[in-house]
């Protein structure tokens, strides 16, 4: 982790200096153990292996050789304890401001730009509330600040590089355009806060953009976040696998790490839904993991994608990392570029599929 | 596919280390640094606000300091000391 981040002063998320503080703390200590310690983890797990001589080909082995060694097993203990105690903070700091956010996020409902549907009758799938994913408490749905809680916290998880959404930002100006270059209706899929739906408006201004996301907090905090921004985009409360909308409806259609987060027949639907929505020759890019050998020798990339699973809320991503998804995509999409230029040497793809 | 566990996994509880005592020493150490960062900029923040006749803090927090509180500060700090790890010498 080299680039740099500005330390988080009393600012529009915290309640006050010492909440503020301690979670910019929290951003250095990730930082650290995203950079140096991880590094260091790496090299030890490479020893082990070495040592070992024979390659290792079931995870539950590689644990069992990885998980004593001091190192890494300090460093597994760091990466929670951050994870957890950024999450209580946040929390707390944001609960300290509820009336005021709460006031705000309703309010917002009721003008614009842009606009915001939620849909009382929509029931939260059972793959959902298995688990409060990455840690977060009451996971995107269960607390009506939950919008708040992951603007706030998610820019630990991103090292203190995400505050404004330039990690999201950033993705979504290295989508390709469909061929025409016909970009009229976009539909940003599991839009979270909405940092790339509104980052799509502003790459494409003279677009309709729309944002949907199964949570109602998100989309509610997305909308306040936008109005904020001044930016005119809409924001949905449905899910990716049963969309709303007409078929051929969209010229680019975009998935941000959702894919990971469900289970695989639920992806398989998101991918017939997108299909379904977009118009031919139109776009869908998804961005997620890439993806793994089952059974090849393992190596830290291997342990570190249990141990995340585990412990950090991911109940689906292993299933994910060691299935076929590019694979899937070709099956419902007559050409797919399964790795797009997004982020060279990193953990993610950027995979396009033409309709 | 479910993600494959070892049986001593518990992502509720996790332990990482050789015993439970070392992991809470590691979130204890980790809870500590995190507000002395707090305390830190705390500090920081008011140096940067408190002048004293035109002099900012930071440059008298750098100045000689009067004998007898040096002498006052002496008997704090081995209050201090005291506090946190006496309790070594009654084991």
């Amino acid at each position: 982790m080299t680039t740099s981040s500005s330390p988080a002063t009393k600012s529009a998320y915290a309640a006050c200096h010492d909440d503020a503080a301690y979670v910019d703390f929290m951003v250095g200590l990730r930082r650290l153990a995203l950079g140096e310690i991880k590094n260091a983890a790496v090299a030890a797990s490479e020893a082990e292996l070495a040592r070992r001589g024979e390659p290792i080909r079931d995870v539950l082995d590689l644990r069992r050789l990885l998980d004593p060694v001091p190192v890494i097993a300090l460093r597994n203990r760091v990466v929670r304890s951050v994870q957890e105690k950024t999450w209580r903070r946040v929390a707390d700091t944001v609960h300290g401001r509820a009336s005021e956010l709460l006031a705000e996020i309703a309010e917002a409902e009721r003008r614009g730009p842009g606009s915001v549907h939620c849909d009382p009758q929509l029931t939260y799938p059972e793959y959902y509330t298995v688990e409060d994913i990455h840690l977060q408490p009451g996971s995107y749905y269960g607390d009506p600040l939950a919008g708040a809680i992951t603007e706030y916290g998610g820019n630990v998880f991103y090292a203190g590089l995400n505050l404004d959404g330039q990690v999201k930002q950033a993705s979504v100006g290295h989508v390709p355009l469909p061929a025409d270059g016909v970009v009229t209706r976009v539909l940003d899929l599991a839009c979270s806060i909405g940092q790339s739906t509104t980052a799509f408006k502003q790459r494409f201004p003279d677009a309709r953009v729309t944002g949907i996301d199964i949570a109602a907090p998100m989309v509610r905090y997305a909308h306040r976040r936008a109005i904020k921004l001044g930016v005119d985009v809409e924001f949905r409360q449905e899910s990716a696998a049963a969309l709303s909308f007409p078929d051929a409806a969209f010229d680019l259609v975009y998935c941000n790490i959702l894919f990971h987060e469900v289970p695989r027949d639920v992806a398989e639907r998101v991918v017939t839904e997108a299909h379904r929505v977009l118009r031919p020759g139109g776009v869908f890019v998804v961005v997620d993991f890439a993806n793994r050998p089952a059974h090849g020798p393992m190596d830290w990339g291997d342990y570190h994608r249990n141990v995340d699973c585990i412990y950090n809320g991911e109940p689906f991503a292993s299933a994910f990392v060691y299935s076929d998804f590019t694979t899937l995509l070709e099956s419902v999409f007559p050409v797919v570029d399964p790795d797009h230029h997004l982020d060279p040497g990193g953990i993610r793809l950027m995979r396009v599929c033409t309709r | 596919m479910t993600t494959p566990m070892l049986p001593t996994d518990d992502p509720r509880h996790p332990a990482f280390l050789d015993s439970p005592v070392q992991d809470a020493l590691v979130n204890i150490c980790i809870e500590l640094a995190a507000e002395l960062w707090v305390t830190r900029s705390r500090l920081r923040r008011l140096e940067q606000l408190v002048r004293v006749d035109g002099v900012a803090a930071t440059e008298l927090i750098e100045s000689e300091e009067d004998p007898s509180e040096q002498s006052k500060r002496a008997e704090e700090r081995d209050l201090f000391a005291r506090r946190i790890f006496g309790g070594i010498a009654a084991l």
